[in-house]
């Protein structure tokens, strides 16, 4: 058994074949040797963490990531999982990023990929609440530029 | 108004967006903002979503000026392809009188134009839309004149010295509609323009490799280049025919040539031997290299280059399977075998492939054919060229399809057996062809061209000393005078 402690000092135990999911707690388990010594994960708030353990104990079975996987299909069970407000969804792309969890980090980004796909510049601005900090002119002639394209 | 994504760091941004597939897509993000339009404009992100969408590929851009390019060339090719049910555009049935198509030149932006070279000597263009033969492009090349459709009678100037024959022609070979190169039974080989019709270069070939005969000719970029059954090869300049070299590379008959024209590299294969070697024709003593060894019997190759050391190699062998060879040239001249990979998908004996700098295709004896991605080797279509006979893939003596031609390029397919030639479009870009493309004959505007060439030509020639010249190279010089004598009556339609 792992114990993993969140930024906000919560705690988590967990099976270490689920923790191992993540590279970084396999390495830092690694490095530890056998001891129960807990984990502190100071990027990831209890919330997330919370949202990440019952990830991996989702895929606690799957075959290891190897470097030269092909792209695998995103499973009915994962693209429930992503479904997720935006300020959770960017905080567990950053989660999965840190804890170096491929698959995770993966999935997160395709579901992103998706919410971008086929929208316009408006909508894709409304979308992520991004500001348009382009001046009517320099916007015209981006346009403009967009040979690139063809 | 909070904005999650704006919380997270550039570089993981880079990497989620790098997740977006099309480059509309693309386009509209890179607009919402400058922060947004840095990073997508940025060549390194496209390097992470060629990364992302193709996998492990060798990551080393195919002749690309940019990732950027990289990506949306790759994107073109790879979309060209999803199209599931194809369309067999046109079926092109070939006169019984012309023999075998031996080779294609499908120009797939205009369709038009596209010169099949029979081995009875037969050369005619196609549209492959409008599904006719142009009628005014039949050139028949036989004893030694190159017959354009409106002659009636023979130009005295195409006639070879000393010619005797009513035997067809040998062989020929055909270069980006300008060249024909075609062999007469006596060992004289002769080079056309086809836009002006006129034969340019005349040489007797059998002093170059004694007692040996040609197997295999091709003409490419400015060379000539003659396998003989003997182990030679010669290699001749175009438009003179001037000997550049020749030397016994092997000791058994060469069956294949091709040619890597950025790194200059002619690539040549014995089926004896089963060995592909090397040469370098700008080297005097045009030594061999020999790159590999194959396990099987291949029935065909081809090389593409990629850059100007680098080209690929790629074989289809007896075994079903395509094997592509990297090979680097070195900066002392020598060749270095870099990497070596196989694609299979393939059951029985291949019979054509083809290669370009993004995909390669086979085809195999049972008419099955497979176009696979280079780099990450996924089939982007697999079918059988008979479709609508429902052909079984399995293999079968009876469904064995005479293939002559195999021609493939973005989403389209061209393949010439049993006396047809087909034409599949899987989507793409096919629709660019418009049907005005489809009324003209051969192109005669580039006739204004050629006469440039060929008073560049002419300069050259002028500039050697008549004194110090060959037999031959009188001839030639003759034959360019004579040229310039007809210029004034060319009629440029």
């Amino acid at each position: 058994m792992v114990r993993l402690c969140s930024s906000d000092n919560k705690e988590f135990v967990v099976d270490n074949d689920i923790a191992e999911r993540s590279i970084l707690i396999k390495n830092m388990l690694g490095d530890l040797g056998d001891s129960e010594a807990t984990i502190p994960l100071p990027k990831v708030s209890g919330a997330i963490l919370s949202k990440i353990i019952e990830y991996m104990t989702y895929h606690r079975n799957d075959p290891p990531a190897s470097d030269d996987d092909t792209v695998t299909d995103i499973t009915a069970w994962d693209s429930e999982f992503i479904k997720l407000d935006q300020g959770t969804l960017f905080e567990i792309i950053l989660a999965a990023n840190y804890m170096d969890i491929k698959s995770l980090l993966d999935l997160g980004c395709k579901h992103v990929a998706d919410m971008i796909k086929g929208k316009s510049v408006e909508e894709l601005r409304t979308l992520f609440s991004i500001e348009n900090d382009f001046t009517p002119e320099e916007e015209e002639r981006i346009r403009k530029e967009n040979s690139w394209l063809e | 108004m909070s904005s999650p994504i704006a919380s997270i760091p550039e570089e993981i941004l880079v990497h989620v967006l790098s997740h977006i597939q099309d480059p509309i897509d693309i386009f509209n993000a890179s607009l919402t903002c400058k922060k947004w339009h840095a990073i997508l404009t940025d060549d390194l992100f496209w390097k992470a979503a060629c990364q992302v969408f193709w996998g492990k590929l060798p990551l080393r851009r195919l002749n690309s000026e940019s990732w950027r390019s990289e990506y949306l060339h790759r994107w073109r090719y790879w979309r060209s392809w999803q199209v599931k049910k194809p369309t067999c555009f046109q079926v092109l049935r070939m006169d019984p009188t012309w023999g075998y198509a031996s080779d294609l030149i499908v120009d797939y932006n205009t369709t038009k134009a596209n010169i099949v070279c029979f081995q009875l000597g037969v050369v005619v263009s196609a549209g492959l839309n409008s599904g006719k033969w142009y009628k005014e492009s039949l050139y028949c090349v036989l004893n030694g004149s190159i017959f354009p459709p409106s002659t009636i009678f023979i130009n005295r100037s195409n006639v070879a010295p000393g010619f005797v024959s009513h035997a067809h022609m040998q062989n020929l070979s055909v270069y980006h509609q300008n060249w024909l190169a075609a062999l007469d039974d006596n060992g004289g080989c002769s080079l056309w323009n086809m836009v002006l019709m006129e034969r340019i270069g005349f040489k007797e070939t059998k002093s170059f490799a004694p007692s040996g005969n040609i197997n295999y000719m091709k003409v490419v970029d400015s060379y000539l280049i003659l396998a003989y059954d003997n182990g030679y090869i010669a290699v001749l300049e175009i438009p003179l025919l001037r000997l550049i070299g020749y030397s016994q590379v092997s000791d058994h008959p060469i069956d294949w040539i091709s040619y890597s024209s950025r790194t200059n590299s002619i690539v040549f294969y014995s089926r004896a031997s089963r060995k592909i070697g090397i040469i370098d024709p700008n080297k005097a003593e045009m030594s061999p290299c020999f790159l590999v060894e194959l396990p099987g019997f291949a029935r065909s190759m081809r090389v593409q280059s990629v850059d100007e050391s680098t080209f690929m190699v790629c074989v289809g062998d007896s075994l079903g399977s395509v094997l592509l060879y990297v090979v680097l040239k070195l900066d002392d001249g020598t060749f270095k075998l870099d990497q070596t990979s196989v694609y299979s998908g393939l059951f029985c004996s291949i019979v054509k492939v083809h290669i370009d700098c993004f995909q390669i295709a086979a085809i195999s004896e049972n008419g099955d054919f497979c176009v696979w991605e280079i780099g990450s080797k996924s089939v982007l279509k697999g079918g059988n060229c008979g479709y609508e006979e429902k052909r079984p893939r399995s293999y079968n003596r009876d469904e064995i399809f005479n293939i002559s031609v195999f021609h493939v390029w973005e989403g389209q397919i061209c393949v010439a057996y049993d006396g047809v030639i087909k034409y599949w479009q899987f989507g793409g870009s096919a629709e660019a062809a418009t049907s005005e493309n489809l009324q003209s004959g051969p192109p005669y505007q580039m006739v204004d061209e050629m006469k440039e060439q060929m008073s560049a030509w002419h300069e050259r020639s002028r500039a050697n000393n008549i004194q110090g010249m060959t037999e031959n190279e009188l001839i030639e010089y003759a034959i360019m005078l004579s040229l310039e004598n007809n210029e004034s009556t060319l009629e440029t339609d």
